[in-house]
C-alpha cells in the first residue's frame, strides 16, 4: 500500500518502542538500544511498538494486558526470547537474534504506517476497569465534599504529613511490574504525600538476574581472570548507564552503554569520571539518600555493602587473583553516590584485573568461593532477594530520590541459568 | 492590519524556524557527546515530527479532555507571545510594547498553571506527580526572573524591551550585571523543563506530565517546551548581551546569533548536567538564588543612580 510523504517521512524516524521486560533483561535491552533505527520510550504510549522480553507468566496476563493496550493503537508487538501470548499469536512477529531488532522493528513501523499491518486487537475489554461509583448529588461518592470511591480509586482524605505534620492529601497507586523505571518485575503498592513516599510495599519481588555464563564456569571450575573482570566491569557500567537515565542523564547513559559493549583490557575510564564529577552527577537527585544499615548491608552484599566500609569480597580468597595483588575497594559514606562511585571505580579496576592477567593467563582458583556482580557465591549459596528492604529504605524519600536509590541498588535474587550455559553478557 | 498580520507571520516564522533550531542543536550536542542515535541533526528532526504527527491520539480513563487537548496548545501559545515581543531589530518588533517586561512577567505563571493544567487533566498518577511536582517549584522560579528583569530596566528607565537594548549601548549588561544571564538561563531551563530542571516531565515519571500523551498532542507540547526556550533565549540576549547591537553586521544577524549563543548554552547544560533533587533545588532557589537576585537587584540600582 503506498504512503503520502508525511508517512514515508516518519517511516525514517527511530522506531519508538517500549521494552517490557518479563525477565531480568535489562543489560540486554541496554545494548540493543545501541541500534540508531531504534529508540526505547519510558511510557508505553509513546511507543509504536511493544518488545516483550522473556517469557510471560499467567500471573503477569492482566498486567500485560494493560501495557499493550496502553500501546495507541494500530501498533504491534516483537517477541523476543519467550512465546506469544495465544491471543496475539496469529501473525506474531518473533525475533531471533537481538541484533536483528533495528531491522525488524524498523519493518514493522512501515506496515503499521502504510496499513498494511493493521494492529493487534485489545486485550482488555473496551469498558472502564473502576466504574463509576458515585453517590451524592455531584457524583462524589463520600461525604460532604470528601472521601468515596469514584471510579472505584479511592479520593483523597488528608493525612499528616511525612515532613511538617500539616494536613495533606495521600496519594495511592500500584506500579509494575513492566514499569519503565523500576526493576523488571518490581510490583509495589505506593502512597505519596505530596511527592513524599509515605509507604512502599513489594507485591512482587523483581525476577532473578541469571548468571553471565563466565560466572556460572567459575562456580564449576578455573576461568580466565580476563573474561571474568571484563563481564563484571560491562555489568557495573549497565548499572551506572541506568541511574544515569533515571536522573535524565540520557545522552551521558547511552554513551556509557555503547562504552560497554566495547571494552578492552587495561582501558581508563578516567574520562567519564572526570565527566561525572564535573557534571555534579554524584550531587544529583537522591546522591546522598539510601544509607543502608548493616544488617541491609548484609544482606545486599557486593558493592553495595563494600559502599558501606564492609570489606567482604570473595576474590581475596582466590590465589588468581591475590597473585594480581588484589584488595578490595571500599568506601564509607553509604549512600546512593557511594555506590555509583563505586560502580565505576570496581569497573576500572575490574579492566585492569583484566590487562594484568593477560589473555587467559591467570585464572581462578576457588570455586567455593566466587565474587558474583552481587555478592559472593559461598559453598554454592546464591545471593537472595533483598527487595524487602525497599520498605524502611524508601519511605520519607521525594519520589526522583527513591527512584535514584532503587537505581543504585542491585536486589533481585541471583540465579544459575545452567552449567555452562552461555549468560546474557 | 497589514503591519498585524506580518507581525504574526515574523512571530509565527521565528516560531518554526525556533523548533527545528533547538532540535538541531540539541542532536548536535549528543553526537558530540557520544549519543549515536541522535542521527542526522539536520534531517532527524523531520523524520520525528512526522513521526509524531501521524501517530494515533489516545486517550485515559475520564480524562479532563477539554483541558488535556488544550493545554500543548495554551503553552505553545504562551511561548508564542514570548517570542513577539523580543526585538530583532531597532525596526523589527513584532510587539514592541512599553510594558513588555511586565507581560513577560505575566507569562510565567501563566505557564505554571498551562503545565499543572496538563499534568492533572490526564487523570494518571505519573503525570499528576509531574504536575505537582511542577508547581511546588514554580514561585522560586518567577520571582528570580523578575528580580533580575527589574534589573535590567532600571537603568533602561523603562519596561521596553527595545529601550532595555538601547541603553545597553554603551556596556551590555551582562558586564554591567554579572549574575543576571546565569540566573536568567536557569529559570528558562525551569520553566521548559530541560536537562537539570527537568522535574515536570522526567524520566523518573516515565514522561511526567506528558507520560500519558501521544502523537500531535506530544509533538505540540515538545514544540511549545522548545519555543518556550528560543523565547528565552532571546530575551535573555536581549536583556543582557546587548540585543541588536553591534557592529558591521545587521541587527538581527546579531540578535539571531546572540540568541543562539545562549541557546545553545542551555540546550548543552540540559544534555550535561544530572537533574537536581527537586527538595534540594528549592532549597537552593529561596537560600541561594533568590538573595543572589536580591543583590543583582540593589547592585543595578546602584549602578542606575545618576
Amino acid at each position: 500500500m503506498a504512503m503520502n510523504w508525511l508517512r514515508q517521512l516518519a517511516a525514517k524516524a527511530p522506531v519508538p518502542v517500549y521494552p517490557l521486560l518479563a525477565g531480568n533483561l535489562r543489560t540486554d535491552i541496554q545494548t540493543m538500544g545501541l541500534d540508531p533505527r531504534i529508540e526505547w520510550v519510558a511510557s508505553p504510549r509513546h511507543a509504536r511498538v511493544l518488545l516483550v522480553a522473556g517469557e510471560l507468566s499467567p500471573a503477569t496476563d492482566r498486567a500485560f494486558g494493560k501495557v499493550h493496550d496502553q500501546l495507541p493503537g494500530p501498533a504491534a508487538s516483537i517477541w523476543w526470547q519467550g512465546q506469544p501470548l495465544d491471543s496475539l499469536a496469529d501473525g506474531a512477529t518473533i525475533l531471533d537474534k537481538a541484533d536483528d531488532l533495528g531491522r525488524v522493528a524498523h519493518q514493522l513501523q512501515v506496515d503499521l504506517l502504510s496499513g498494511k499491518h493493521r494492529g493487534e486487537p485489545a486485550l482488555c475489554p473496551d469498558e472502564p476497569p473502576e466504574p463509576w461509583q458515585g453517590l451524592g448529588d455531584i457524583g462524589h461518592g463520600g461525604e460532604g465534599m470528601m472521601g468515596g470511591k469514584p471510579y472505584g480509586r479511592s479520593m483523597a482524605m488528608p493525612t499528616d504529613d511525612l515532613r511538617d505534620g500539616l494536613q495533606l492529601d495521600p496519594m495511592a497507586f500500584s506500579l509494575g511490574p513492566f514499569c519503565s523505571f523500576l526493576p523488571p518485575g518490581l510490583e509495589a503498592n505506593v502512597t505519596l504525600h505530596g511527592d513524599v513516599v509515605a509507604s512502599f510495599e513489594v507485591c512482587s519481588t523483581p525476577y532473578p538476574s541469571l548468571l553471565p555464563g563466565v560466572f556460572e564456569k567459575a562456580l564449576e571450575g578455573p576461568v580466565s581472570i580476563t573474561e571474568l573482570e571484563l563481564a563484571r566491569a560491562r555489568h557495573y557500567l549497565h548499572q551506572l548507564g541506568h541511574a544515569l537515565w533515571i536522573n535524565q542523564s540520557g545522552t551521558v547513559a547511552h554513551a556509557v552503554f555503547a562504552k560497554a559493549r566495547s571494552l578492552k583490557p587495561g582501558e581508563s575510564l578516567n574520562k567519564l569520571k572526570k565527566q561525572l564529577i564535573y557534571t555534579g552527577f554524584y550531587r544529583s537527585a537522591g546522591a546522598d539518600k539510601g544509607v543502608l544499615g548493616d544488617s541491609q548491608a548484609l544482606m545486599t552484599g557486593g558493592v553495595a555493602a563494600r559502599a558501606c566500609g564492609r570489606g567482604s569480597d570473595a576474590r581475596v580468597d582466590d590465589d588468581g587473583y591475590r597473585s594480581l595483588g588484589f584488595k578490595p575497594l571500599v568506601m564509607d559514606r553509604g549512600d546512593a553516590a557511594a555506590r555509583w562511585w563505586l560502580w565505576l571505580e570496581e569497573a576500572q579496576r575490574s579492566l585492569q584485573l583484566a590487562h594484568d592477567a593477560g589473555p587467559g593467563h591467570v585464572k581462578t582458583s576457588n570455586t567455593r568461593s566466587v565474587e558474583l556482580l552481587r555478592g559472593a557465591s559461598r559453598d554454592g549459596q546464591l545471593p537472595e532477594d533483598g527487595t524487602a528492604m525497599l520498605e524502611d529504605l524508601l519511605p520519607g524519600l521525594e519520589w526522583s530520590e527513591a527512584m535514584a536509590v532503587l537505581a543504585s541498588l542491585d536486589l533481585s535474587a541471583v540465579q544459575r541459568a545452567g552449567a555452562g550455559a552461555e549468560g546474557t553478557l | 492590519m497589514t503591519a498585524s498580520l506580518t507581525n504574526a507571520l515574523l512571530v509565527m516564522a521565528i516560531l518554526a524556524i525556533g523548533v527545528y533550531l533547538v532540535a538541531i542543536i540539541n542532536r548536535a550536542w549528543a553526537n558530540a557527546l557520544g549519543h549515536s542515535g541522535a542521527g542526522n541533526p539536520f534531517t532527524a528532526p523531520f523524520y520525528s515530527a512526522a513521526s509524531l504527527w501521524v501517530a494515533p491520539a489516545n486517550t485515559t480513563e475520564a480524562p479532563d479532555a477539554m483541558a488535556w487537548h488544550l493545554a500543548p496548545v495554551l503553552y505553545l501559545t504562551l511561548a508564542a507571545m514570548g517570542l513577539a515581543l523580543v526585538p530583532w531589530s531597532q525596526n523589527l518588533v513584532p510587539v514592541d510594547l512599553t510594558t513588555g517586561i511586565v507581560l513577560w512577567g505575566a507569562l510565567e505563571p501563566l505557564a505554571t498553571v498551562v503545565i499543572f493544567l496538563h499534568g492533572w487533566s490526564a487523570n494518571a498518577h505519573l503525570s499528576m506527580l509531574g504536575a505537582y511536582r511542577y508547581v511546588s517549584l514554580g514561585l522560586s522560579y518567577l520571582l528570580v526572573s523578575m528580580f533580575v528583569l527589574i534589573g535590567v530596566a532600571l537603568p533602561a528607565e523603562s519596561l521596553q524591551f527595545s529601550a532595555v537594548v538601547e541603553s545597553q549601548a554603551g556596556l551590555w549588561n551582562v558586564i554591567r550585571q554579572p549574575l543576571g544571564l546565569p540566573l536568567f538561563l536557569l529559570v528558562g531551563l525551569g520553566i521548559s523543563f530541560w536537562g537539570p530542571l527537568n522535574f515536570a516531565d522526567s524520566n523518573d515519571l516515565a514522561g511526567g506530565t506528558s507520560s500519558e500523551s501521544s502523537g500531535r498532542a506530544r509533538l505540540v507540547w515538545q514544540a511549545g517546551r522548545a519555543v518556550m526556550l528560543v523565547a528565552f533565549s532571546a530575551i535573555g540576549a536581549t536583556a543582557f548581551l546587548g540585543g541588536w547591537l553591534g557592529p558591521v553586521l545587521p541587527g538581527f544577524v546579531w540578535m539571531i546569533l546572540k540568541t543562539m549563543v545562549v541557546l545553545a548554552m542551555a540546550l548543552l547544560l540540559g544534555q550535561l548536567i544530572p537533574r537536581f533533587s527537586p527538595d534540594r533545588f528549592l532549597t537552593i532557589a529561596w537560600v541561594l538564588l533568590l538573595p543572589l537576585a536580591f543583590v543583582d537587584l540593589v547592585w543595578a540600582g546602584l549602578e542606575a543612580l545618576p
